[in-house]
């Protein structure tokens, strides 16, 4: 039948289980989950098989599915409707905002190198992204982006990515996710530190948020306005990334992992020190500043000459629509995605009528 | 025709969210609304245009000349600025605003034309940019594209933009019970030169 479409696939659980996320172009109007493993080990009340369909929606308003589940004895299989953790579908460029947190906005932010969030609700992981707002005695860094860098689900989070020693400790505000990058690659981020590289005439340059820059592309910095100080003599300037991620040094954002950084061959050691922000020496526009625009990254395009030397592809500043729409299913005993290292094959089908 | 009209709708949406994604930006500072950024005002305004012309960006459109007529003013030189129509009462309020009612000669300001600010011209549209509760004090932002000429572009792949591809019944079946209606395109927007487009984001005053 025309316009019917039918997809199939396979994939291994991680260790530690997550959700996973499939990105399926064509869509999907209903799907099959098979744990592959679990049927094979005749494990007890676990999900052999789930499935779901358009229009499964539970009480709650979610979507979810239908899993069969093996009994406790593992000698029959029985049908329950998932409660959650099942199926949700994905928009990458259109969705919900998440609600902000915590609720009542006791959040507490602590004005150190590297920053930690104080929030017995938090359940985020290491690599996701979350935007601050409201906070009481650091506005500098309300609406910035920030990767997670450390976290401890029910009790705190880290922002590896910025020093925010010498501010003022905030004891209100918000924080909330950001599920999904910007909708095209390469993207502009947010620089919190420039020093000076390892490397005489090279600086290094720290951002927010995770940054997927290549070595051999062209970025230009933009520091606008009088906030920046003597860096102000960056804005507008054109740079090329000669190395990323360079170890740390001094007073430079400790992010307790992979440095996230790109060195360029600009020299900024005739700029003085990076951390001369407002009382105490901060080393980000101190909350008198606010409102003011922050310092970016912003991609260009690509050096070939850098490239070729490099050994890196010419193209890879290549403009790209990194959107997608899909399925997250969820993982544990009765998820769809598995325990860790399960084997799941799937099936989906974009359906003629529905 | 909603077809039609939505093919080009995603081209405009994929345009919009690579200028999102990628042009460098200016936070609005002028305004009183306590937060980062702030309303539109025209300081603001005259800080993009200032960046834009230091960046050397042509103007897309001319100067209107003034003309004797109650209620006019001659329009400068101008810069698009691509942005939501929630941000049309905001612009009322700015100092500086010519409606574009009072132009000289109305009929050369565009359909989704709202008015001019010192070197720019707004056009607004339902879908313009905003980032949802992304202020300092979790406010939408809204972004404004300020383009030069030849900023930005999009690049048609396979030689063509969003084509209309209509298939009567008879091409279904035997029984010609279905007709199909889609659009298709093969399209990449690509920031051409980065000096020539600044997103201003502001939010509601």
């Amino acid at each position: 039948m025309d316009n019917t479409i039918i997809q199939q696939g396979r994939f291994v659980q991680t260790n530690p289980a997550a959700a996973v996320t499939l990105q399926l172009r064509s869509d999907l109007d209903w799907m099959t989950v098979y744990n592959y493993t679990q049927i094979a080990a005749n494990a007890a009340a676990t999900g052999y098989k789930f499935y779901w369909q358009r229009g499964m929606v539970n009480a709650a308003g979610n979507t979810t599915g239908i899993e069969y589940r093996s009994n406790a004895g593992a000698t029959a299989v029985d049908m329950t409707a998932l409660a959650a953790g099942g199926f949700t579908l994905i928009n990458s460029v259109e969705y919900a905002t998440p609600a902000r947190r915590p609720a009542g906005g006791a959040l507490a932010v602590t004005n150190a190198n590297p920053p930690v969030i104080t929030d017995a609700a938090s359940d985020l992981a290491v690599g996701e992204v979350v935007k601050f707002t409201s906070l009481n005695a650091q506005p500098q860094i309300n609406g910035l982006d920030f990767t997670v860098t450390a976290s401890t689900p029910g009790a705190n989070f880290t922002i590896g990515n910025i020093n925010l020693v010498n501010s003022v400790a905030s004891a209100t505000g918000f924080w909330r996710r950001v599920p999904f990058n910007p909708a095209y690659y390469p993207v502009r981020r947010y620089i919190t530190f420039i020093s000076s590289s390892a490397t005489a005439g090279r600086a290094k340059v720290y951002m927010s948020v995770t940054h997927q820059f290549t070595v051999g592309q062209k970025v230009r910095l933009q520091l606008p306005g009088s906030v920046w100080g003597a860096y102000t003599q960056l804005n507008n300037v054109e740079c090329t990334i000669v190395a990323v991620n360079e170890a740390r040094a001094g007073t430079e954002p400790n992010n307790g992992g992979v440095d996230n950084n790109i060195v360029v061959d600009v020299d900024v050691s005739g700029l003085g020190a990076w951390g001369v922000f407002g009382a105490g020496n901060q080393s980000y526009p101190a909350a008198t500043t606010y409102p003011f625009t922050p310092a970016q990254v912003v991609p260009v395009g690509e050096n070939t000459a850098q490239a070729i030397i490099s050994g890196v592809d010419i193209l890879d500043d290549s403009t790209i629509n990194t959107g997608y729409i899909g399925v997250l299913l969820g993982a544990g005993a009765n998820g769809p995605a598995g325990q860790a290292n399960d084997v799941i094959y799937w099936v989906a089908g974009k359906s003629f009528s529905v | 025709m909603a077809k039609v009209t939505e093919g080009r709708q995603t081209e405009d949406q994929l345009t919009r969210d690579m200028l999102a994604s990628t042009a460098s930006f200016i936070n609005c500072t002028g305004g009183v609304n306590g937060d980062s950024p702030t309303e539109l005002t025209r300081s603001d305004v005259d800080d993009v245009v200032r960046a834009l012309l230091g960046n050397n960006a042509y103007t897309i459109l001319d100067n209107i000349e003034g003309d004797d007529k109650f209620g006019t003013a001659p329009v400068r030189d101008a810069y698009f600025a691509l942005c939501h129509t929630d941000l049309t009462k905001d612009m009322d309020n700015v100092n500086g605003f010519i409606q574009k009612n009072q132009y000289p000669s109305p009929m050369d300001a565009l359909r989704s034309e709202w008015g001019a600010i010192g070197n720019l011209r707004f056009l607004v549209s339902s879908i313009g940019s905003k980032s949802i509760t992304s202020s300092a004090l979790a406010a939408n932002v809204y972004n404004i594209f300020c383009c030069g000429m030849e900023a930005y572009a999009c690049i048609e792949q396979d030689g063509y933009s969003a084509s209309f591809i209509y298939r009567p019944p008879i091409y279904d079946g035997p029984l010609a019970l279905n007709a199909s209606v889609g659009y298709k395109f093969a399209e990449v927007p690509r920031i051409t030169n980065d000096l020539w487009i600044m997103n201003l984001r502001c939010t509601l005053a």
